[in-house]
């Protein structure tokens, strides 16, 4: 049983986060619960990245903070309104699961084909394109780098994103092979 | 058909202290009726007017958001119907300007036109405000109450190609400060 969800969920209300804009993914399952039952967050689930992206843009021009919660291959659709949000210097903390950086059960058969040995180079190259910085929190000592995100977001005046790992080794799908 | 100018025109005069998130086309003709500080301007992320308005909506629950946006940026992020239906913001009114156009690069027609509908597309994503028109004397009316009443509301306007004129410079950048300095 993992804490990191519950830990990150802290970590968001230490920062002031009211909201959650949120696409559902694989390699954050571990946040569903912790985030879903805390009292103290309201989750907004959206239809697709983008709109998490723009919402929590919302929120910030109306002094409200919201955060991104989103995988890699949902970012990558995304491009255009990250693009928009780098523009217009939004100081977005963008929580995105990164989708194959400790890779599945097989490799071989991943749901995102080609970028088995690469989402997390693709997901990084995509990010620094965007001019994006990311870290990776990949641990439970990781999550206190949420909120040198946010410091660092409101100084520099532009997006951060914190690239999640799993950390309850949920397959996607279920049981059988990852879809 | 309505004149878009026009209908922008009698929501400038009726509009109190409502932010307004205006985009594409609607900000050519929103740029000449206001210049207030609760005006913003989604440009260069086609589709997420809507959004972002969603999300003004929920930070400044007292004060209504009313959203400019355009049939062929509303194609382009249908989801947000659903989204919005979903969360049920009661101070947010959408307005769709449909002029059946991809107008700013050049007056493209969108993609199956006369085959869809907008408002019933809302209907069918859980709007239970949704209004159309296509009448000028019909839609000035009608408007009053509808900008008063709880939302969440969608609004389908046919409207005319505007005219052809260069699109304004607008300080985005600026704009954003400004309406975040407005709304503390």
């Amino acid at each position: 049983m993992t804490q990191r969800g519950h830990l990150i969920c802290d970590e968001l209300k230490r920062n002031a986060v009211e909201y959650i804009a949120w696409v559902p993914d694989s390699e954050t399952h571990f946040m569903h619960d912790s985030m879903l039952n805390d009292r103290s967050l309201r989750v907004i689930q959206v239809c697709a990245e983008g709109e998490a992206i723009a919402v929590c843009a919302g929120m910030h021009l109306g002094g409200k903070r919201g955060v991104v919660l989103i995988e890699n291959q949902g970012a990558f659709d995304s491009g255009n309104v990250l693009k928009w949000a780098v523009n217009l210097y939004f100081p977005l903390v963008l929580l995105i699961g990164n989708l194959g950086y400790l890779g599945y059960q097989n490799p071989e058969n991943t749901p995102a084909g080609k970028m088995k040995k690469g989402e997390g180079e693709i997901t990084e190259a995509f990010l620094e394109a965007l001019g994006i910085p990311y870290e990776l929190v990949n641990s439970d000592q990781d999550v206190g780098k949420i909120s040198e995100a946010f410091s660092r977001a409101e100084r520099d005046s532009k997006p951060i994103a914190l690239l999640l790992t799993s950390a309850d080794d949920f397959v996607p799908g279920g049981k059988g092979e990852p879809g | 058909m309505m004149q878009r100018y026009e209908l922008l025109k009698v929501i400038s005069e009726m509009r109190t202290d409502e932010i307004v998130v205006a985009t594409m086309s609607a900000i050519k003709d929103w740029s000449k009726l206001s210049s207030s500080p609760l005006d913003f301007y989604v440009a260069g992320a086609m589709g997420y007017a809507s959004s972002v308005g969603l999300g003004l909506s929920l930070a400044q629950t007292s004060r209504k958001v009313i959203v400019l946006d355009g049939d062929g940026s509303l194609l382009m992020n249908l989801g947000t119907l659903v989204t919005i239906a979903a969360v049920q913001p009661d101070n947010l009114i959408h307005f769709v300007l449909e002029n059946q156009l991809y107008e700013i690069p050049g007056g493209i027609p969108l993609p199956g036109i006369g085959k869809h509908n907008l408002a019933a597309f809302a209907r069918a994503a859980g709007f239970s405000k949704v209004y159309e028109f296509d009448q000028f004397t019909d839609f000035r009316e009608h408007i009053g109450p509808i900008l008063r009443e709880s939302g969440p509301t969608f609004v389908g306007l046919r409207v005319n190609r505007g005219p052809s004129e260069p699109f304004p410079a607008i300080r985005y950048v600026e704009m954003a400060r400004n309406l975040k300095n407005a709304l503390k």
